[in-house]
């Protein structure tokens, strides 16, 4: 049985969840701040970012695995789950609450729709900002069904109200509504059917520790690796039935800055180049050629990630800068540049933050080609 | 002595919230405002978060109202106001919502084992054959018998 997923009042689809909490229903997906806004505008405007674009959302219905081993990657979480879900199955119970935790793009929603397949159960979705008022939550607790997934993107942004009405949901599979007022208000329980809630989270540091506390098991995960990410640009290429070599699929993995959303999505934009321009067999030089064309370079960096490179290592000669200086000289947001650009550069070691300012390092000189200064 | 004014109260609350609701579809066409009006009166009539009760699924809402110990003749009311919202709620365009209130009004007479019509075309439908302010106030003659 696949997951079913029902589409009523805040529970959306869940090929159409993200982690932006798009996709709910009028009650509203509208708790983001307005710098988690504009940080989703302007990553959606860039081919390497990792949030979810709306070209993705087809791409993503056919590409998902829908089962444990159609999933590639993230193997020792594939295990754990595997004997959890089976453990479960075979004493007649629901899994324990489970957490995912990671940056976006990496397979959390995709994951807690793998668990309702192996579970044969149905998951309904919904997000953190979409879930405002209790009333909204009561909903959807008193609407599952025994067994059912309840998968709840950016849990992170539940408001501290919902949250309280959460927690005896969880422990005790009850819900407790006050009647009357004053000194006459007493709690009477509704029982609630037996689930498992997913978390997910791209803000770990976020969760309130109760909130936490509550997950029988959190996984964090991890970037792919090249290899890993080449065999899901394969799998995805096949379904799409597009001619790819082994040489193609890896040119376009080690550019996607270990995730698969963005592998995906590069997938895409090299596809449409080899049809155009090749003979639509994508090899690693087409890859190459199309990825260049799109300025993705060699390392995943865009052409705003290597401007900001170049802003340290050439403008200002390599010297440590504040970050408002480096946001003028790029005429952009020094929040944006904070948060959407410097968490990979300095993954990927390109840059380091001192108590003086931003830096580049010897590594980023490499890759501009430029020789660095002395001490560097 | 306390337990009939509780009930002659609420079932003020009730009849007056209805005859203000059909008020406000008919004369100022403003169905949604109409639902909102018997919303209201269910969360004073049970003594809870009408928002969070009337956000609960059927079979919960009924459940709720028998654990409470909310009074069968007022939880009657509920039901028809329930079920008129829904009409409302229909002519405001707002399908999802009015399914919900239906279904929600057909658990409650379930429950506790009354019949409900299909659907009311008018309020005085809806409290025809309910006890009203009039019935329980026959002494002083005061009370009205009709809503529409």
């Amino acid at each position: 049985m696949n997951a079913n997923v029902k589409i009523e009042g805040l529970v959306f689809d869940a090929d159409a969840a993200d982690q932006g909490g798009r996709g709910a229903s009028s009650h509203g997906a509208s708790g983001g701040s307005s710098k988690d806004a504009s940080d989703t505008a302007d990553a959606r405007e860039r081919a390497v970012s990792s949030e979810l674009q709306e070209d993705d959302l087809a791409l993503d219905r056919s590409l998902r695995p829908r089962y444990l081993k159609d999933y590639l990657g993230q193997t020792k979480i594939k295990e754990s789950l595997a004997i959890m879900l089976e453990a479960a199955k075979e004493r007649g119970e629901t899994p324990d609450h489970i957490l995912f935790s990671g940056p976006p793009g990496l397979g959390k929603t995709t994951l807690a729709t793998v668990v309702a397949n192996e579970l044969g159960t149905n998951i309904k979705t919904t997000s953190g900002p979409a879930i405002e008022r209790t009333g909204d939550l009561a909903a959807i607790l008193t609407n599952l069904e025994e067994g059912d997934v309840l998968f709840i993107d950016e849990i992170h942004r539940l408001n501290r109200m919902v949250e309280e009405v959460l927690y005896p949901a969880l422990e005790d599979y009850a819900l407790d509504i006050v009647v009357g007022k004053g000194p006459a208000a007493r709690s009477i329980r509704l029982d609630l059917p037996h689930f498992t809630l997913i978390g997910a989270t791209t803000r770990t540091g976020l969760l309130t520790g109760p909130l936490r506390d509550r997950f029988g098991i959190v996984f964090r995960l991890l970037y792919y690796t090249p290899e890993e990410l080449a065999a899901i640009v394969s799998r995805s290429a096949s379904i799409l039935d597009v001619p790819i070599t082994p040489d193609g699929a890896l040119e376009i993995a080690r550019r996607s800055r270990g995730t698969p959303r963005l592998a995906n999505r590069l997938l895409k934009r090299v596809r449409d180049w080899a049809q155009v321009r090749g003979d639509g067999t994508i090899d690693e030089d087409i890859a190459a050629q199309a990825l260049s064309f799109f300025e993705v370079d060699s390392l995943g960096l865009d052409a705003m990630d290597n401007r900001v490179l170049q802003v340290l290592a050439v403008q200002f000669g390599g010297r440590p800068v504040g970050l408002t200086t480096i946001a003028s000289a790029l005429s952009e947001d020094p929040d944006t540049i904070e948060d959407v650009y410097e968490p990979f550069l300095m993954q990927q070691g390109l840059m380091i933050r001192t108590p003086k300012g931003r830096q580049a390092t010897r590594r980023a000189y490499e890759h501009l080609g430029i020789t660095p200064p002395e001490g560097i | 002595m306390l337990e009939q004014d509780y009930l002659m109260r609420m079932i003020l609350v009730f009849f007056e919230s209805i005859r203000k609701s059909w008020e406000e579809k008919e004369k100022e066409k403003d169905p949604l405002a109409a639902a909102d009006t018997l919303e209201a009166a269910v969360g004073t009539a049970t003594d809870m978060d009408g928002d969070l009760l009337l956000s609960l699924a059927p079979e919960s809402i009924a459940q709720v109202m028998q654990v409470s110990g909310v009074d069968p003749r007022v939880t009657e009311y509920i039901a028809r106001g329930l079920l008129l919202e829904s009409s409302y709620l229909e002519d405001g365009g707002d399908m999802q919502r009015a399914e919900l209130r239906a279904d929600q009004a057909r658990a409650i007479a379930a429950a506790y084992g009354f019949d409900l019509p299909a659907s009311f075309s008018t309020a005085d439908e809806a409290v025809a054959g309910m006890e009203t302010p009039a019935s329980l106030s026959e002494d002083d003659g005061t009370g009205a018998s009709s809503v529409g």
